[in-house]
């Protein structure tokens, strides 16, 4: 018996795998391209400031079929993720956000943290079909996790991906504000504090809806 | 303490029919081959097999491999065939026919601890893989194994011994210098720091047995008991390794620490003897455990630590029948052969999340719990014609699961007013034929289905108890070319029909759906010189989801070891010695979600030395001081509360056993 061969020889055999590998991907964040938009009932919206806070993107593979052994065998959902904080102004140019760090393999979902008081500013005005005008001011201190956010891709550390890219909507975020609510506090501007808004406008902001995720090859 | 004071008492009995002092060595292989995979290990081989402890005497089944992430006093995780035993949850191990795996053991089902059992009183092991023997009942999944308690030598020694790891032990152990092996006292003390960060060990062994004859029935009776404290390094991870900030062989502030306690004691009258014999064995159990450990830091509860405290207490007993005749039927000899078992464990168990100063903050298990089992089994041995050798074989077996008391959602520890229960039967055929049994050349077949029975906290009143159910086939290939040289090649076949796995979060099973296991095995083994012998062992093993075709995780594909054993002839001269060498290959594990483990490489060495009654004793962990890996896992954790945490999987490293010296000096009294 020569030690020697035989560990090379069996570290030979046993060393053909596939290893999953690591790969980082560069990431930004973009929002409007125009500051104006049409709702899908005619209401015109014109945006003069919108921005959010964002923090800690992360990726997530497809749930397995199979429940794997809780604790150890189980390695995580997250294949893909950002640490850190942004101030996004969704009316300005797309913001680098840095490089992702990802696992290779399949990504279905996505989420991201809503974090600062407040994590949300959307102010304009809202031109009704009669040609009423609505100003408002949405300032919103949420402190939730946008989870879910879909997405279909798969990394590869071989061909890696131009960029991913996190895209925040504020049209969708503003689609289920009812414009002909009541200004109850009647301050002519529409805030979170009037009539159903401080429902109607955090649940568009929370939507998976209102955030999309798109890997650029 | 009054188990290890019965043996002592009905030492004192006087016997009418003592056997002479004859010294009783079982010769390997002398019991007859069933399956090609089968091995045993006589005392002889087990004085020259490195081990640190009984449970390191498992290695020597080809195919097993164990992670000791636990430190020095919690059970191993072993590894066998394609399965993550976890701790002894497919690996079904008895010693003397007691079953040692703890059934819903607050840390792991099948718990199997062998701390209790020092090596000194390992008279021999018998090493099966796979579930064809029908006298093998629960946790009997993918292997099992049976350790022979005796004393070797007659006469009292006192050893003393130190070592690199910064530890010393005193061991006495005394025989009659007129008696059998299974009289014997033994005490033992063994303490350590360990070589690294928190893995200091303390441990005390006391054990006595008596052995006598009633005219042709052997009497006997022993007890073994263990209490140990010990450090858990727990795990690193593998960037913070790589960065410098901690060592291979440091640990976390928030590693864990174990108190360990066993009494195990039996009773036992058989009849050996050529064409019928029987066995009756009475056991019973004491078992206290305490462990904390913290896995990933904060990951999970940010604001108190992801810190766990388990504890349990309990007793079990049990009965065991056997019996076996010869009979003489159209010329031939058949062994017909058949028992009872009988087990009955009560248990109370608590789990606790802690806080870094060991707090309890929440609870999360109260429980209280009684499990039992019940089984018989048959075979019959037939031999049509003297070149082929038949053994059908069934085991029928009742499990039974009482949930007394538990907790709810809302942490209140509800007693059952009518406890929960649960119910399962099983029956598992048994078959192994052998074809030309006695000759050079002789092939093997067996098929066996093996059980583990529920986890008690997992199941629902009125439920039938889910039961895991494994069923491997066999196929081996034996060839003896010549005297003392061996070369065996075996095939194996393993599938779950549905993997159980319980969540011990949710408390309840979980389906991992069917899996399957492919693996051979090669065997080879050489007399090169009368003092010297060699053995190389190569294990592949396939094991995946059968719908997925994803890879088992951790569950090692390689394994192979080859060893050099060596003792002197010449056993009744004033110098004796023997010796082993063994080093063993662990290839890449195939991790969670695609991930890879390192191989390792490790060479151990043991050795002993007796002149003039003088004892040398030598052991050697990792003699090339090889820095290797025993545990890779893949989980995302966070050790630094004050940092934003990732949540990306990281790979998390236990520590192999590093480079040790341990040195023993002894003196034998007749």
């Amino acid at each position: 018996m020569r030690p020697v061969l035989f560990i090379s020889v069996l570290s030979l055999a046993a060393c053909a795998h596939e290893q999953r590998e690591s790969l980082s991907v560069p990431t930004r964040a973009i929002g409007l391209d125009a500051v104006t938009f049409t709702s899908a009932d005619g209401v015109e919206i014109q945006l003069e400031e919108a921005w959010i806070v964002l923090a800690d993107l992360r990726l997530e593979a497809p749930a397995t079929t199979a429940a794997k052994h809780p604790g150890h065998d189980f390695s995580g959902a997250t294949s893909c993720e950002l640490l850190g904080a942004w101030e996004l102004d969704l009316l300005g140019e797309a913001r680098e956000l840095g490089e992702a760090s990802c696992l290779d393999g399949e990504l279905a979902t996505g989420r991201v943290v809503l974090a600062a008081e407040p994590a949300l500013v959307l102010a304009g005005t809202a031109t009704l079909v009669d040609e009423t005008e609505r100003p408002f001011l949405f300032e919103l201190d949420l402190d939730d996790e946008i989870t879910g956010i879909p997405m279909d891709a798969v990394l590869d550390a071989a061909t890696p991906p131009a960029g991913l890219v996190l895209s925040v909507s504020p049209a969708t975020m503003l689609s289920f504000v009812d414009w002909a609510s009541e200004d109850s506090d009647g301050d002519d501007l529409l805030t979170t504090a009037d009539d159903l808004l401080g429902n109607t406008v955090p649940f568009g902001v929370v939507s998976t809806n209102s955030f999309s995720l798109t890997i650029e090859d | 303490m009054y188990f290890i004071i019965l043996p002592l008492l009905l030492a004192t009995v006087s016997f009418a029919d003592e056997a002479d002092g004859d010294e009783e060595i079982v010769v390997e292989d002398e019991l007859p081959r069933g399956t090609a995979s089968e091995r045993f290990l006589d005392r002889a081989a087990v004085q020259v097999f490195p081990a640190r402890s009984a449970d390191d005497l498992l290695r020597a089944m080809p195919g097993l491999h164990q992670s000791a992430h636990g430190g020095h006093g919690k059970a191993y995780q072993y590894f066998v065939r394609g399965f993550d035993a976890v701790h002894g949850a497919d690996l079904a191990v008895s010693l003397e026919g007691i079953p040692l795996n703890e059934p819903s053991n607050i840390h792991g089902h099948g718990y199997l601890d062998l701390h209790f059992l020092p090596t000194q009183l390992v008279q021999g092991v018998e090493l099966y893989k796979g579930a064809s023997r029908a006298e093998v009942g629960d946790f009997g999944v993918a292997a099992s194994a049976d350790f022979h308690l005796g004393l070797a030598e007659p006469g009292l020694l006192a050893q003393v011994g130190a070592g690199t790891d910064r530890s010393g032990d005193l061991l006495l152990a005394w025989r009659p210098p007129v008696g059998e092996s299974g009289d014997f006292a033994l005490a033992q003390v063994d303490a350590g720091l360990g070589v690294g960060e928190h893995r200091g060990w303390r441990q005390l062994n006391l054990a006595a047995g008596v052995e006598r004859w009633l005219g042709m029935t052997r009497a006997r009776a022993f007890a073994l008991g263990y209490h140990g404290a010990f450090e858990s390094p727990g795990v690193i991870r593998e960037d913070d390794l790589l960065d410098g900030s901690i060592d291979l062989y440091g640990a976390y502030p928030e590693a864990g620490d174990g108190v360990s306690s066993r009494l195990i004691a039996g009773a036992e009258l058989a009849r050996p003897g050529t064409g019928s014999g029987w066995n009756l064995l009475a056991w019973g159990a004491m078992r206290g455990l305490e462990l904390s450990r913290n896995f990933t830091g904060y990951a999970q509860h940010p604001d108190h630590g992801d810190g766990v405290l388990q504890g349990q207490q309990g007793g079990a007993f049990g009965l065991r029948a056997r019996r076996w005749t010869d009979l003489a039927v159209l010329g031939a000899t058949h062994r017909l052969a058949g028992g009872v078992d009988l087990r009955v464990d009560s248990l109370d168990q608590w789990e606790q999340g802690i806080e870094p100063d060991g707090s309890a903050w929440e609870r999360r298990i109260d429980a209280g719990v009684q499990q039992g089992s019940a089984g018989a089994w048959g075979s019959i041995q037939l031999h049509p014609w003297p070149w082929l050798e038949l053994e059908p074989g069934l085991r029928a077996e009742l499990l039974g699961v009482r949930l007394l008391r538990r907790i709810d959602d809302d942490g209140q520890v509800v007693i059952t007013p009518a406890p929960a229960m649960s119910w399962a039967p099983v029956l598992a055929p048994k078959a192994r034929a052998v074809l030309l049994p006695q000759g050079a050349l002789s092939l093997f077949v067996s098929y066996g289905r093996g059980f583990r029975s529920p986890e008690a906290r997992g199941v629902e009143d009125g439920d039938r108890a889910p039961v895991s159910i494994a069923d491997t086939e066999e196929l081996g290939l034996r060839w003896e070319p010549a005297a003392g040289v061996e070369l065996t090649l075996v095939g194996f076949h393993t599938t779950v029909g549905n993997e159980l796995i319980f969540d011990h979060t949710a408390a309840r099973f979980l389906s991992s759906g069917s899996t399957r296991r492919l693996g051979g095995e090669a065997l080879a083994g050489a007399e090169l010189l009368p003092w010297l012998r060699s053995e190389l062992e190569i294990t592949w093993t396939d094991g995946r989801y059968q719908a997925t075709g994803e890879p088992l995780p951790y569950a090692p594909r390689w394994l192979a070891s080859a060893g050099l054993y060596g003792q002197d002839v010449d056993r009744g001269g004033p110098l004796r010695w023997s010796g082993g060498l063994r080093g063993w290959f662990l290839g890449p594990r195939p991790l969670p979600d695609g991930f890879y483990s390192h191989p390792a490489f490790v060479l151990d060495a043991t050795a002993d030395v007796e002149l003039r009654r003088w004892v040398l004793e030598l052991q050697v962990d990792n003699l090339l001081g090889a820095r290797w890996r025993d545990g890779e896992f893949v989980y995302p954790s966070c050790f630094d509360p004050d940092s934003r945490c990732s949540e990306l999987p990281a790979l998390h490293i236990t520590a192999g056993e590093p480079f040790a010296l341990r040195i023993g000096i002894g003196r034998r009294f007749q």
